[in-house]
């Protein structure tokens, strides 16, 4: 999937800081991140609640809410900066270039407007059909996301589907318009686990059938590895970790990616093995701990943790982390997904 | 559909007679009788008075007389103006109450609507606070103040506006105004609170993220869903502005109804505060009567009882 030689990314995000203003001061949700998606590819941001990905996403759409302002950095879509557009530009980019399907299929359609309408509105608005050319269309991409007898249920409310069809009434709005990205914010995290399952394949399906690049929001890196090329861990607003999705699985680096993955269960665990959380709670952003922001969390960490950010080690292959284990003078610590859990064992070095 | 409006009108029937006998019944227990103000009557002349109006009946046989009367809508002499009915007293005050409230109502929903869009489209900008400030005011200057001032600056000072009367164009004006002050400022308020709610929503992000221009989704998506709940104020509010305002009426000596409502209970006059209160109760009964079905049209999630697909 990697492309790297002969093409240029296809969205390539550089610096970006986004900030939320409130009486408490200044919350920097989206604090330096640097990553870049290639045609074609999916990549997963994967981290925490409160972590900063979907404020990462929202940035790209420049949906942030009112109080938030991206204070710095760019975002190049196809070489153009999306944070130099006028608003009138960017919606034009919106729905047709980037697409985005959002967590809560429940709430994400408009309760008073039928399927049909809610459908047809962005294909009229994007491309230059008539109203029957619309309607044709929004027939056939319900069909394509697996909607039964889909000329009858244009005229239906949302109410009248159950959330996996709400879901995937999004994933057709979405990619009603041929995008070239879809950004999927936690798109299966309210849904029951069957129909996550259903729904990532629909995804995986789409994607193949549309050569679009997808950017996974989730927590959960089951989801993601059944979609993503690549991952990119985001903690406390910056990312520690980002690779293919082999070396984040088997070759992890950073202490939090490890919580990550121990916190997952597995299928092929070859002996029953407890679930390990990740103790304590996500960074307080206003007031973000000095140095890493993990190492209040980070059973591994040193003095030079509480102190200084640790910069990125270039592992190869473009996997790349931030801890301050990697520096060639740390001592060597290894991926303890097969080490013996000894209980007690969690404190702060 | 048919069955559910059968069924209500049934219901608003079952009411009407409910409020019917709640108002024979403490209309009754109040002291005093219609002619109990009047200099002292000769108690033979009273007591032709009493026997022309029945009044000498025991109070069931009037209770069951009136309901009978009711129900063929002749709604009795009035006690106080003789030659009057209150069929009479309703087809003469009703037109112009109505005319007056419902050009109040008009003003009440376009400028209340509009200025509540706007606060919540410019949320603590000037525009909003301006909005807030003119609501504050209508909510809680009366409107016997705002009468009065309208008359003694448009009238007095200006002499732009006639002070009161009722017949021309320009006598609307002034008692329109004041009357629709209190309602322009709730719906006012209410439209802000309720789009501010609707633009947090997450079909409102879906909306934007669909690449639409912030009209579209002002219009097309939030204002439907924040416009319900001021449907269901357009009830109570209709029946009261179209049977006219006491205070209004009186200060532009309109010939509405609205003083009727106040005067009759002064006066004892049995079948005008019969009639007054049972005319209210239809017009309230019947605007929430519309007002649900109008909801169901709106709110496609509201089904209507016994309706079909």
């Amino acid at each position: 999937m990697h492309k790297e030689e002969q093409k240029k990314p296809l969205l390539e995000v550089r610096g970006l800081k986004t900030s939320f203003f409130t009486y408490a001061g200044e919350v920097k949700a989206v604090d330096d991140v640097d990553f870049e998606v290639w045609p074609g590819e999916a990549v997963g941001i994967v981290g925490e609640s409160g972590c900063g990905k979907s404020v990462t996403s929202l940035s790209i759409m420049r949906l942030i809410p009112k109080t938030g302002r991206i204070t710095a950095g760019s975002i190049l879509f196809n070489g153009v900066d999306l944070l130099k557009l006028s608003s009138r530009e960017m919606q034009r980019i919106r729905g047709k270039e980037i697409a985005m399907i959002f967590q809560d299929p429940m709430t994400s359609l408009n309760p008073v407007l039928t399927i049909g309408y809610q459908l047809t509105e962005s294909i009229r608005r994007h491309q230059r059909v008539s109203k029957r050319e619309a309607r044709e269309k929004a027939v056939e991409m319900l069909n394509l996301v697996g909607i039964p007898n889909p000329a009858d249920r244009l005229s239906q409310y949302p109410h009248e589907f159950s959330g996996g069809m709400r879901q995937r009434v999004m994933i057709a709005m979405a990619l009603s318009c041929n995008p070239k990205l879809l950004i999927a914010d936690e798109p299966t995290t309210a849904l029951d686990v069957t129909i996550q399952a259903q729904i990532i394949e629909l995804l995986k399906d789409l994607r193949s059938r549309f050569s679009m690049s997808i950017i996974l929001i989730t927590h959960d890196l089951g989801v993601v590895a059944g979609l993503a090329d690549r991952v990119v861990v985001m903690y406390g607003g910056k990312i520690v970790e980002s690779g293919n999705i082999k070396d984040i699985y088997y070759r992890a680096k950073h202490p939090y990616t490890w919580g990550l993955l121990k916190s997952v269960p597995r299928l092929d665990a070859r002996e029953k093995k407890r679930l390990v959380p990740i103790t304590g709670q996500p960074p307080d952003l206003l007031e973000p701990p000095g140095g890493c922001a993990f190492n209040p969390r980070c059973r591994y960490a040193m003095r030079i943790c509480l102190d200084r950010r640790p910069g990125f080690t270039d592992l190869g292959n473009g996997h790349k982390a931030a801890c301050w284990l990697l520096h060639p003078e740390a001592p060597k610590r290894v991926l303890p997904v097969n080490e013996e859990e000894q209980p007690g064992h969690q404190g702060v070095g | 559909m048919l069955q559910y409006t059968i069924r209500r009108l049934l219901a608003i029937l079952v009411t009407l007679l409910v409020i019917a006998t709640l108002t024979f019944v403490l209309m009754h227990c109040i002291p005093g009788g219609p002619f109990a103000s009047e200099k002292e009557l000769p108690p033979p002349i009273l007591q032709n008075i009493n026997a022309r109006y029945h009044l000498d009946w025991p109070l069931w046989k009037q209770y069951f007389d009136y309901l009978a009367h009711l129900a063929r809508w002749d709604l009795g002499p009035s006690f106080k103006y003789e030659s009057m009915t209150v069929n009479d007293i309703i087809n003469n005050g009703f037109p112009v109450s109505a005319t007056l409230g419902g050009i109040a109502l008009g003003i009440a929903v376009i400028f209340g609507i509009t200025a509540g869009i706007i606060a919540s489209m410019n949320q603590y900008k000037w525009q909003d606070n301006l909005v807030m400030f003119l609501a504050t005011i209508g909510f809680s200057v009366p409107s016997f103040i705002l009468a009065s001032l309208f008359i003694f600056v448009f009238s007095y000072k200006l002499g732009w506006l006639p002070a009161a009367l009722w017949g021309s164009p320009q006598q609307v004006i002034m008692p329109a105004l004041a009357l629709s002050a209190l309602p322009t400022a709730f719906i006012a308020r209410m439209v802000r609170s309720t789009m501010l709610e609707v633009l947090a929503q997450d079909y409102i992000r879906t909306a934007w993220a669909k690449g639409l221009s912030g009209g579209l989704v002002v219009y097309r998506h939030a204002l439907k869903n924040a416009l319900l709940p001021v449907f269901s104020y357009l009830g109570p509010l209709t029946a009261q502005i179209l049977t006219g305002s006491f205070v209004v009426e009186r200060i532009f000596a309109i010939p509405g109804m609205g003083r009727h409502f106040v005067t009759s209970i002064a006066n004892r006059d049995y079948t005008t505060i019969m009639g007054v209160t049972i005319f209210y109760s239809i017009i309230l009964l019947l605007a929430n009567f519309l007002v649900d079905i109008a909801y169901a049209y709106l709110d496609p999630r509201i089904k209507v009882a016994g309706g079909k697909e």
